[in-house]
């Protein structure tokens, strides 16, 4: 009587699968296709295949930059990690009354432009900013500090726009801890360290992966932290592919450098899926 | 019968993977019963409703309802309704719409709407009601919402899936004398699925006591109780002392003499045994009688415990043959020797032809 | 201890909305290089709305924020129906490569779209935004809807069937109805989203049709102009407004 629910479910199914086959899976696979191809000015890419592209990653002027690059986002990412942990732990602990508003208050930034939260720090640290202003008043410089175009900036500013991302899916796995199990731990005897160690780290470990995945990655690639806040000075990954895509037309060579960005993301995604597994399957075993 | 069934289930085989969730099941159901299917959890029950119900399709075999297949007929084109184990009353909807659901689906005029809506309302004593929300509601009231919104469209069968489980005790047993109730001022024929023995005893007209996709038996609960067909049911049906014993006589119709442990007793048997058959000796609790001195044809045993249960006072006997039994006795003024002491020897008995003789089934 | 972690989370509070509260503050100060409290001025604003260049690039924002959204909610409010009614093959696949997409850096997901259109030889403009911000915002409506559609009952469409709806009919009536908070905080989200994006953007437009964000990126390249705090402000407020509204949508439905 109906041929209706074949004709939903097809649409349904239908238009998601095609638009992340089109938008999302065969990009992905032309950026992987274009990476072993050769530089082609009339085409942006075409025969030979080679891999030269991934060979010339490794030119010191390119590993230069990732190096920097990586230790820009390395730290970063550890310093959203030790500011976030604790954060996260104590908002997963407030009052359930005021838990919304104080978690509404963590997402608002999360959302906000981030290029404009960026605007918002260099305005702080610039030479005639608010810091120095604050510093100059208080006497404790006599001139202005050069704050602006420093790796600590760039530094400041990746961990301030991107510390939401880190405090978020930490605060997701440590409210799902549930506090009778650090009850049980105590009653067992183990100390404060231990009780963390042992039960609250691995228990929020896949927190901690995505929280990780979430800054590490965009760190390597907001290529307008690298230019508003660390001048030309210092480069990001993406400032690279930035230039290699839009200035330098050297697709190829920018698909590679990308692909390292996406292997990457993948070795990220199969931690967490380890971490995840491990905690789902201790949740079974309760 | 002699009325022709309202939906019959002729051979219906329903797999899940490889599980068999149903296998070659009939069943016939009457105008105007109330038939409970009972069983352990995985018998196969909810799936004689969700299959009834067109949530499934049979593997095999053929679901009729007023003679009529169901084959390839979507549950929204079966004049069946279900009331739901969650109820799964629509929470962003009224009272009054959730009941009247039905009808506007099948776009009646908004005047008989209000009035069947209304009347079905009164029916289950939730006038005044309609407009509230659902999770506005207490348990007792959701539970009624849902009968109501099910009963409005007078469909043919009413299905009810272990509706009366999230209900607290005495809850449960008002809305089975409501559930009763209802089913005869409505005469629709009400398919009712529980685990509860005693809840499908109390409401049935008749009872399908099911195991692993299968009718055990089919009868009314007087029969089920009494006259169980097997094991399996007579412990299902309540609880059971089952005791294995041999015949060594048959002196008469339904009479046998049979060797328990070395104690000769004679019982009633409903059906035929031979000579050195084995058979089992179902005795119910409620039925025995416990006392100090030998009193007619009795087991001697001790007293292992006694548990006090308010109406009743329980004793656990282990029997001189073996086996341990319970009995549970009814107080009574006129029986002040009830309480037997632990270690005290005592003999058991019980009223002659109250026994149940069954085969020896493998199981035991 | 306690008082310790309170102290570290008011710090943590505080680093997150200092720089934005100065940012604010600057938009309303008189002074033209933000040095000192020169009185308080709307001139900054004033001066963006007759900015030819800004107003363009605001319509365009809006424009492309809006399309997208709508189509990355109808798209992915039926996925996530979808993906919750009915199980078939490559729905793993399928919820991976949406995880996969959601967690991906923009700016991967911006090379790769830009690869595609160049390769698609479509003119980078309004239509690609179109598309690169759909794709981006499809995974936080069908996160979204999804997580709302997994705390029903799945006895309710059933009940709906067995009352007499159809399969449609019972979606409709009874599971977007139901969805729909979930569904508006989707879009509101998606708009959000799409009206931020700098990176994705950056790649994907073409010199003729600027979009917001990037008219913030060379104006601040260009040097600190007071409008630009102005113009940041605004953004601010809007994603505020949104984002809170849409909080709440989800705590509401919640309870």
């Amino acid at each position: 009587m109906t041929p209706k629910p074949e004709v939903f479910r097809a649409v349904a199914i239908g238009l998601l699968s095609g638009w992340l086959l089109l938008f999302v899976l065969t990009p992905n696979l032309l950026v992987a296709g274009v990476s072993v191809l050769s530089r082609n000015p009339a085409g942006f890419a075409g025969a030979p295949a080679t891999l030269d592209n991934y060979r010339r990653l490794a030119d010191p002027i390119y590993l230069h930059v990732f190096a920097e690059s990586f230790t820009t986002a390395l730290v970063a990412t550890l310093l959203c990690l030790l500011l976030g942990y604790p954060f996260a732990y104590g908002l997963a602990r407030t009052r359930p009354r005021l838990r919304p508003l104080l978690l509404t208050l963590v997402i608002v930034p999360f959302w906000t432009n981030s290029l404009v939260r960026i605007y918002a720090i260099r305005g702080l640290l610039a030479a005639k900013g608010a810091v120095n202003s604050l510093l100059l008043a208080a006497g404790l410089i006599d001139q202005p500090v050069r704050l602006l175009y420093t790796q600590a900036a760039e530094i400041i500013g990746l961990v301030y726009v991107l510390l939401p991302f880190m405090v978020l899916p930490l605060y997701g796995s440590l409210e799902k801890l549930d506090p009778r199990l650090l009850e049980a731990a105590q009653d067992l005897g183990a100390g404060p360290f231990r009780r963390f160690r042992r039960v609250v780290l691995p228990l929020t470990l896949p927190g901690i992966v995505a929280g990780c995945l979430l800054v590490f990655l965009p760190a390597l690639g907001l290529f307008y932290v690298g230019d508003v806040l660390g001048g030309s000075r210092h480069l990001l990954i993406g400032n690279l592919l930035k230039d290699q895509f839009l200035e330098a037309q050297d697709w190829p060579f920018g698909a590679a450098a990308s692909l390292v960005l996406i292997a990457l993301l993948l070795a990220f995604l199969a931690l967490y899926a380890v971490a995840e597994k491990r905690v789902a399957a201790t949740n079974d075993d309760e | 019968m002699t009325k022709p069934p309202i939906a019959s289930f002729r051979s219906v085989s329903k797999y899940y993977g490889t599980h068999c969730a149903l296998r070659d099941f009939d069943l016939d159901l009457g105008e105007g019963e109330l038939l409970t299917l009972l069983g352990p959890s995985g018998c196969g029950k909810t799936t004689v409703l969700r299959l009834l119900a067109g949530f499934e399709t049979p593997d095999s075999g053929e679901i009729l309802l007023d003679g009529r297949t169901l084959a390839g007929v979507p549950p929204e084109a079966r004049n069946v309704n279900t009331v739901f184990q969650s109820y799964a009353l629509f929470p962003h909807l009224s009272v009054f719409e959730n009941v009247a659901f039905g009808l506007r689906m099948r776009k009646l005029g908004g005047a008989e709407i209000r009035e069947r809506t209304g009347s079905a309302l009164r029916m289950v004593r939730l006038e005044g009601l309609g407009g509230r929300r659902p999770l506005q509601l207490s348990g007792g009231q959701q539970q009624r919402v849902a009968l109501a919104r099910a009963l409005v469209n007078r469909p043919r069968v009413l299905l009810l899936d272990e509706c009366l489980s999230a209900l607290d005790y005495r809850l449960r047993r008002e809305m089975q004398l409501e559930l009763k109730e209802l089913q005869r001022q409505t005469g629709i024929t009400f398919v009712f699925v529980t685990h509860d023995r005693e809840e499908a005893l109390s409401i049935s007209d008749r009872i399908a006591v099911m195991q692993t996709g299968r009718i055990e038996q089919l009868g009314p609960p007087r029969d089920i109780y009494e006259r169980p067909a097997n094991l399996f049911v007579a412990r299902f049906a309540g609880e059971s002392n089952v005791l294995k014993a041999t015949v060594t006589g048959v002196p008469g119709p339904d009479t046998l003499i049979v060797n328990l442990a070395g104690t000769l007793l004679t019982v009633q048997a409903d059906r035929n045994f031979g000579i050195g058959e084995k058979i089992a000796l179902v005795l119910r609790p409620e039925d025995l009688h416990v006392h100090e001195t030998p009193a007619g044809q009795s087991l001697a045993g001790r007293v292992l415990e006694r548990t006090y249960r308010g109406v009743t006072l329980d004793t656990l006997i282990a029997l001189d043959a073996g086996p341990r039994i319970k009995a549970s006795e009814f107080f009574r003024e006129d029986a002040p020797a009830l309480d037997h002491p632990p270690g005290q020897r005592v003999h058991v008995s019980w009223t002659p032809g109250w026994e149940i003789v069954l085969p020896h089934d493998a199981e035991t | 201890m306690q008082s310790l972690g309170r102290l570290h989370g008011i710090l943590i509070y505080a680093f997150l909305y200092l720089p934005m509260a100065v940012l604010i503050l600057g938009s309303f100060n008189a002074s033209k290089y933000g040095i000192g409290w020169d009185g308080f001025t709307l001139d900054w604003y004033a001066s963006l709305g007759k900015d030819i260049e800004i107003l363009a690039a605001a319509r365009n924002s809006l424009a492309v924020a809006a399309l997208s959204a709508t189509l990355a909610t109808v798209i992915g409010t039926l996925g996530a129906v979808g993906l919750q009614r009915y199980r078939f093959r490559g729905r793993k696949f399928l919820m991976g490569l949406l995880f996969v997409t959601l967690m991906s850096p923009d700016i991967v997901m911006a090379v790769s779209l830009l690869v595609l259109f160049l390769g698609l030889r479509l003119e980078l403009g309004l239509f690609t935004l179109w598309l690169a911000h759909t794709s981006f915002c499809l995974p936080f409506v069908i996160f979204t809807v999804h997580a709302r559609l997994q705390g029903f009952d799945s006895a309710l469409i059933e009940a709906a069937r067995d009352l007499g709806a159809g399969e449609g009919t019972a979606v409709r009536r009874i599971l977007l109805p139901l969805a729909l908070p979930a569904i508006a905080a989707g879009w509101l989200m998606s708009f959000t989203l799409s009206l931020d994006d700098a990176v994705v953007s950056f790649f994907v437009t073409g010199p003729d049709f600027e979009v917001l964000p990037l008219r913030i990126y060379s104006m601040v390249r260009l040097g600190v102009k007071p409008e630009v705090n102005a113009l940041a402000s605004l953004l601010f407020a809007v994603s505020l407004v949104f984002v809170v509204l849409a909080q709440w949508l989800l705590r509401k439905e919640r309870e």
